[in-house]
């Protein structure tokens, strides 16, 4: 029964350490946004949150936290995705800034009033403000 | 000049000279003179054209670069300073594009507050740049020291009024040393005006930079300058040809042309003597020929023509002219031959005479001497001694006449001897005169000697010749004169001595007066017929008279107007006549 205890606990330790926690923030000065919100954002449907113009900022297109953003989040497959932004390219839309480290996300985020972008949890500090978090398991 | 005009053939080769050296020299004139200018022009204008194009060339290039710092600034990518370039890619591409541009500069990324967030160069990443001029405007351009920078604003990609920072493109000036000219002739660099500054390797400027193209030429260059455009044109592109190097093919031609000259004088020498002499030799063989002829007398002989030209033409003249020559020549000989034959023959008629004259005076002197013996001695009848008479007579007129022909053979044989001494003159002459003026007494005639103008005395001549001439004279102007007067007349100037015999007889036809001289002839008319004689007389006396150098000389106005005899002598020794 011991043994069961332990087995069942470290199943449960292990899943907490297997299922990955990831955030999408942004500083402190920007409010709270819903999911709905969120998704409108990253498709570049609203820019502004009141007077607020929203930087949604993308990590590059191979990343396992962008991946699961998108399918997660945003609810759309890659192909999916993909041919959404073919279209409103030629509305003269473009997908949301992208960048190559979490680093860069986060760096870019403290300067720029407005920018929001997803992180893993691991990498949050005191002067990011937490707006959605999902787990990916 | 002389010798110019005393030979044909100085006249020909010194033609044959001018007109050989005349285009050679013209030409030589030319490339000395002319074509140094032309290609200075030449050089001049391809230097011009040469630097328009390069600084269209330099003007493109640095539009390029703007245009391409321009691009880099708008790349969406810039957002990523906004990380402070964390991921360096930006610092990637800048890198990138700047190997890509391959040249000495470096692109440079600064934010707002001039730190620099990227650059080409890893060393001065986070430094700040300080340069004001950067404030100042949102895309410039402008120069510091050798540097060019070139500005570009970078904007955010989601909010194109956020200025985020700027794009710099270091441009060192000394790149556009790739668009000059570096060879051995040519030496062209980019100089800023009123600076030291320069690019590439310069030549010292000893005139100053002005207006927006200028040339210049001095000793060693051949200068041309223009300005740059846009951002440059505070400098100059200059190009210098070095003289040397762009004249090296002309003055290799001109020392060649010299070098050639010395060969061109000689075989233009050479060809005017060989043509002047081909020219002149048919004349100088024409000259020898002559020569040779005149030295040998060989008149028979002729030229020989080689030509057909008018050389031809003289020798053929020449020719005809000798064969004249030699044929007159011959027929002289002939007559000469045929006088001497005459002359042999009428020598040899005056020996014969002279000798005959000699054999008959002997028998007629017995003859007379044999008459005068009977006429005085023996008692002869008056009819007797009228035929001894004319015996004597007869034969003491054949003496006579033998005496004229024996002294006109003498004088004709040069036998005639003369013995000269001095002599009174007057006396002489008075002695004549007294001798004859009987004679004149006899046919009434007055008989006048005048010797007023005569003022030399003595005189060296063969007195019994000059007695005889006078005598023959007067005895002639007695015979011929009737009535009337005889005057003698005495006068000398400075050569001659005059004695002149005038008489108021009969006269001479005029057409006769040339006759009065020849051998036995006595003039044919009433007059003279009356008179006996041997027509021998005046001859005589004439060749007297040469033989003492003198002369007689016979004037008359007519038949029935006198005449007038002057015998002359020569008070100088020289022969007259």
């Amino acid at each position: 029964m011991k043994l069961l205890n332990i087995i069942i606990l470290l199943t449960f330790v292990y899943s907490q350490a297997l299922a990955k926690e990831y955030v999408i923030v942004s500083n402190n000065k920007l409010r709270d946004i819903s999911k709905s919100e969120l998704k409108a954002i990253y498709l570049n449907k609203i820019s502004f949150l009141g007077n607020k113009k929203i930087i949604p900022l993308n990590l590059y297109a191979k990343d396992p936290i962008r991946i699961s953003f998108e399918t997660k989040v945003l609810n759309m497959s890659f192909r999916h995705l993909k041919s959404y932004w073919a279209k409103q390219h030629y509305l003269g839309h473009r997908p949301p800034l992208s960048m190559k480290s979490q680093e860069s996300v986060i760096a870019f985020i403290k300067k720029v009033d407005g920018a929001i972008g997803y992180i893993d949890i691991k990498n949050i500090d005191e002067d990011l403000k937490i707006i959605y978090r999902w787990k990916e398991q | 000049m002389n010798f110019l005009k005393k030979s044909l053939r100085s006249r020909l080769f010194l033609s044959y000279l001018s007109v050989g050296f005349i285009p050679f020299f013209a030409l030589l004139l030319y490339v000395v003179f002319l074509s140094e200018t032309k290609i200075v022009n030449n050089t001049i204008h391809e230097q011009l054209q040469r630097t328009d194009v390069v600084i269209k060339l330099i003007d493109k290039h640095i539009n390029s670069l703007k245009k391409e710092v321009s691009f880099l600034s708008s790349l969406e990518l810039m957002d990523d300073m906004l990380a402070e370039d964390i991921d360096k890619r930006i610092s990637r591409l800048l890198t990138k594009k700047n190997n890509d541009l391959n040249l000495d500069t470096t692109l440079i990324l600064i934010n707002k507050n001039f730190e620099i967030i990227a650059s080409s160069s890893k060393k001065i990443i986070s430094k700040k740049l300080q340069i004001e001029q950067i404030k100042e405007k949102e895309n410039t351009s402008f120069i510091r020291g050798s540097i060019l920078y070139i500005c570009s604003t970078v904007h955010a990609s989601f909010d194109a009024k956020t200025q985020i920072g700027t794009l710099i493109l270091e441009y060192n000036l000394n790149n556009l040393n790739s668009y000059l000219t570096h060879n051995k002739n040519i030496q062209s660099f980019i100089q800023k005006l009123n600076s030291n500054l320069s690019i590439g390797k310069t030549i010292p400027l000893d005139f100053t930079l002005n207006d927006s193209k200028g040339t210049f030429i001095n000793d060693k260059y051949v200068i041309v300058y223009k300005k740059l455009l846009s951002i440059l044109d505070d400098y100059y592109i200059v190009y210098a040809v070095d003289k040397n190097i762009a004249f090296e093919f002309l003055y290799d031609f001109m020392s060649l042309m010299l070098f050639m000259s010395f060969f061109i004088l000689l075989t233009i020498i050479y060809l005017s003597l060989s043509y002047s002499k081909e020219i002149v030799k048919p004349i100088k063989e024409l000259t020898i020929a002559t020569d040779n002829i005149i030295k040998t007398h060989n008149y028979s002989t002729s030229l020989s023509v080689n030509t057909e030209d008018e050389i031809a033409t003289l020798t053929n003249s020449f020719n005809v002219m000798l064969k004249t020559i030699s044929s007159t020549l011959i027929e002289l000989e002939n007559e000469i031959q045929e006088i001497k034959k005459t002359k042999a023959a009428s020598s040899a008629k005056s020996a014969f005479i002279s000798t005959m004259s000699h054999e008959l005076r002997t028998p007629l002197n017995s003859i007379i001497g044999s008459a005068q013996y009977l006429m005085v001695y023996e008692n002869l009848s008056e009819d007797q001694i009228d035929s001894m008479g004319s015996i004597e007579s007869s034969a003491q007129y054949l003496l006579g006449m033998i005496n004229e022909i024996l002294d006109i053979a003498k004088i004709e044989a040069g036998k005639m001897e003369i013995h000269k001494k001095n002599i009174f003159l007057l006396k002489e002459v008075q002695k004549c005169f007294e001798m004859l003026s009987p004679l004149a007494y006899d046919k009434n005639l007055s008989l006048e000697l005048n010797s007023d103008n005569l003022t030399i005395k003595e005189f060296q001549t063969d007195s019994k010749i000059l007695k005889q001439i006078l005598i023959n004279l007067l005895s002639n102007a007695i015979k011929f004169t009737q009535h009337g007067s005889i005057q003698i007349e005495l006068y000398d100037d400075e050569q001659k001595i005059y004695i002149s015999i005038s008489d108021t007889g009969i006269g001479i036809a005029k057409d006769d007066l040339n006759k009065l001289f020849d051998d036995f002839s006595q003039l044919e008319n009433e007059a003279h017929q009356k008179h006996a004689g041997t027509g021998l007389g005046l001859s005589i006396s004439k060749k007297m008279a040469h033989l003492l150098n003198g002369n007689i000389v016979i004037y008359s106005d007519g038949l029935g107007f006198g005449s007038k005899s002057v015998f002359t002598l020569n008070k100088t020794k020289e022969k007259t006549n």
